[in-house]
């Protein structure tokens, strides 16, 4: 497990970041992510493997949900 | 178009011009009805256009949005039931009620952006204390160079009234550095040739030229900001339980809605009008944000106020728990009392060494250990330098230390020990009674004979060393069971008399002495385990080899231990300020933002349910729930900014305080 630090802008939602985090925590190879909507901060615990699809899936979790959040990699 | 598309993305253009276009239709609709024409519909068409018009531009990012998702299959989500609340207000012609749930809806979403923003920069801009240039020595000459290519061990210039670019260490000049913005300490500290000065301080009125310890990215400053941002991703229970609950929220209000469309005019035979029309109320407050965000934005606030005391707590879920200490342990050295030894005496039990012969030994012994034993003995041979007094230190061979002991090294056939009574037992050596306020090591020894049955230890001297009390203790300890702590503790390695002494004097609930650093933890380990539900056990370090200790802990609390990476790890707070007076304000500070929280979630959920007990017996009708969804937001954010006023985040006096003081 590797922890990667991400930053997302556009979004002042915090449900809609629980929502997300949520989401993206059941992605296969995910051991734990934290969204902080006031920081725009995700940390993610992930199986370096995995970690291509793994945010290639955030980053569409992130436009699903929220359309106006970017997640920037 | 284009203007069109700009006002659709700027969030306040949008709002001004809806809320504007809102304003018209409404002193448009009043002039209707002053003038009885409510049924000429040349005058009253193009009045309500106007309300339709304000409708499409604040609602249209959020119709997008909702249609974005149907097409997903996802409806569950605010876009929808607001969209779906707006429409079906326009379908029984209510434009104005459409209008405004769409621009009282921006409005609130803008509220928390804002409220997001300011709080972020308010705390970045505290933290933004890093220096882009400094002035090293390079092959004698000085040149300006990126503080990020600076290497440790080289010799930087300070100029005065410039910020420290690096940690570093003073080898030349002398003067008074402000460290406020980083241990909130407001008082200028003197600092001398030797000292070490953190990033991010002021120096004030000198040139210094000091020595790099760290690199940008091992100094200070950064990690106090790297702690800061990490923060905000612990979450506490109630951050974590509000949003569990905001998962839940949007469908219960859906189902509510619903029965509130289809069950009343079933049974009571009203009419469905009436009932779509409430039903429509509950779409309205479907949104849960308010409640969602008070949690992390009042927590994110409570952060901040900590870091503008030097109280760096390292997530929410350490507010929360230490709200509710009821016990804390502090280890007594560096803590209770200031951590500075001072040697008071020796007390020589032999003619074989001179007292200065004596000291020398004791210095040559703990040369290289960094405990505090060591570190007063090197004060006080600086001091006696500066006497005029010569310290010769003998050579000591094969130096070893003996945790929770002392040390032990060899000269010639001699064997010599440093340490304290657990030792002296060890050795099998008798110390005789010495004064009982004072901390005693004692120096023995050995002498290594062919047969080592013959060999015999002699008890040389006991060193003396005084261990101050901190003036303010007394005070803060009174004040810590004012709040309601409930048991203060102190276990500690120095001899049980001090302790006793000290504790008795302090009026400490328990204390143990002549501990191992496994005892302190096991002790440590039964007070964790006999604390009450919900409470919380602290432990408070110097932050010098407790890591054990603070890990464990509910709340591991590093007295000015930022230097240390394995405190800082361990620790869930610690402090920039090496003062007590810390411990009961990061309390206050926990209990305030835990307080506020509390008090967003209650009065955002309050008025929600008032809102749908209304709704039902049709009371206040929709105006009500829009003012009551928006206003709960306003409430909310207004309210968490409390937690900062009077302090340096106080947005309104951020032009002078925050910011005035950091210009560069």
């Amino acid at each position: 497990m590797r922890t990667l630090r991400l930053r997302f802008t556009g979004t002042a939602c915090a449900a809609c970041c629980a929502k997300i985090e949520d989401e993206i925590r059941k992605l296969n190879g995910v051991g734990d992510v934290s969204i902080s909507v006031m920081t725009g901060l995700v940390k993610i615990k992930l199986d370096p493997e995995k970690k291509e699809s793994i945010l290639n899936e955030s980053k569409a979790i992130f436009d699903r949900i929220e359309p106006s959040a970017k997640l920037q990699i | 178009m284009e203007i069109i598309q700009r006002l659709v993305r700027d969030d306040r253009q949008k709002i001004i011009v809806a809320l504007t276009l809102f304003m018209i239709g409404a002193i448009g609709l009043f002039i209707i009805y002053v003038s009885g024409s409510e049924e000429r519909l040349a005058v009253n068409l193009p009045v309500k256009s106007i309300f339709l018009i304000a409708y499409g531009i604040a609602g249209f990012s959020v119709l997008r949005t909702a249609l974005m998702k149907l097409k997903r299959k996802d409806w569950m989500n605010e876009y929808f039931l607001m969209s779906l609340a707006s429409l079906g207000a326009l379908a029984i012609g209510e434009w104005p009620e459409a209008a405004a749930i769409m621009i009282f809806y921006e409005i609130g979403e803008y509220a928390q952006l804002i409220a997001i923003n300011r709080s972020r920069k308010s705390i970045s801009d505290l933290l933004d204390l890093s220096v882009d240039f400094c002035i090293v020595e390079r092959d004698g000459r000085h040149v300006e160079a990126d503080p990020r290519d600076v290497e440790v061990g080289e010799i930087i210039l300070i100029p005065a009234g410039s910020r420290i670019p690096l940690d570093a260490e003073i080898v030349e000049g002398r003067g008074e550095i402000d460290t406020s913005a980083l241990t909130g300490e407001s008082l200028p500290v003197a600092v001398d040739v030797g000292d070490k000065i953190m990033s991010g301080s002021l120096n004030l009125n000198t040139v210094l030229h000091a020595k790099v310890d760290a690199t940008v990215d091992d100094s200070t400053l950064y990690r106090i900001i790297e702690l800061s941002d990490e923060a905000s991703l612990r979450k506490g229970k109630t951050e974590r339980l509000i949003s569990r609950f905001a998962r839940y929220y949007t469908p219960v209000v859906v189902v509510l809605a619903v029965l509130f469309a289809v069950l009343p005019p079933l049974f009571t035979g009203d009419p469905f009008l009436t009932w779509f029309e409430r039903t429509l109320n509950l779409l309205v407050i479907s949104c849960p944000c308010a409640l969602v965000l008070s949690v992390p934005l009042s927590y994110f606030l409570g952060l901040g106020l900590a870091s503008t005391r030097g109280i760096i707590i390292k997530g929410g879920d350490v507010i929360e728990s230490f709200a509710h200490a009821e016990t804390i342990v502090f280890d007594k050295t560096g803590t209770i009392t200031t951590g500075q030894l001072e040697l008071s005496r020796i007390e020589s039990y032999t003619d074989l060494f001179k007292e200065d012969e004596l000291f020398a030994l004791a210095l040559a012994l703990e040369k290289g250990s960094t405990h505090l034993i060591a570190e007063s003995l090197r004060r006080s041979a600086e001091e006696r330098e500066s006497r005029g007094e010569r310290v010769v230190l003998p050579e000591i061979q094969g130096l070893e230390e003996l945790p929770g002991r002392g040390v032990k090294g060899k000269r010639g056939d001699s064997v010599f020990y440093l340490g304290n009574a657990r030792l002296a037992d060890d050795i099998g050596l008798v110390v005789p009674d010495t004064d009982e306020s004072l901390s005693v090591v004692f120096i023995a020894m050995r002498q290594e004979t062919k047969n080592a049955s013959d060999s015999k230890t002699v008890l040389l001297a006991s060193l003396l060393f005084q261990d101050e009390v901190r003036e303010e203790t007394p005070h803060i300890l009174q004040k810590l069971k004012k709040l309601g702590v409930k048991k203060l503790a102190m276990y500690s390695g120095d001899r049980k008399s001090v302790v006793k002494r000290q504790a008795m004097a302090l009026g400490i609930d328990r204390y143990e002495g002549e501990l191992l650093p496994q005892d302190k933890l096991r002790y440590l380990e039964d007070d964790i385990a006999a604390k009450g539900r919900n409470a919380s056990v602290a432990f408070v370090g110097d932050g010098i080899n407790d890591a054990p200790a603070l890990s464990i802990a509910d709340v591991g609390i590093a007295m000015g231990a930022i230097g240390s990476d394995t405190a800082v790890e361990a620790a869930d707070m610690v402090l920039m300020r090496d003062e007590l007076s810390a411990i009961p304000e990061a309390l206050e500070i926990s209990r305030k933002t835990k307080r506020f929280a509390m008090q967003n979630i209650s009065l955002a959920l309050g008025l929600k349910i008032a809102v749908v007990f209304l709704s039902l017996f049709g009371i206040g009708g929709m105006w009500a729930a829009i003012f009551a969804d928006v206003g709960v937001t306003l409430i909310c954010i207004a309210n968490s900014f409390r937690i900062t006023r009077g302090s340096k985040l106080d947005w309104r006096h951020a032009g002078e305080k925050a910011y005035g003081v950091y210009c560069r």
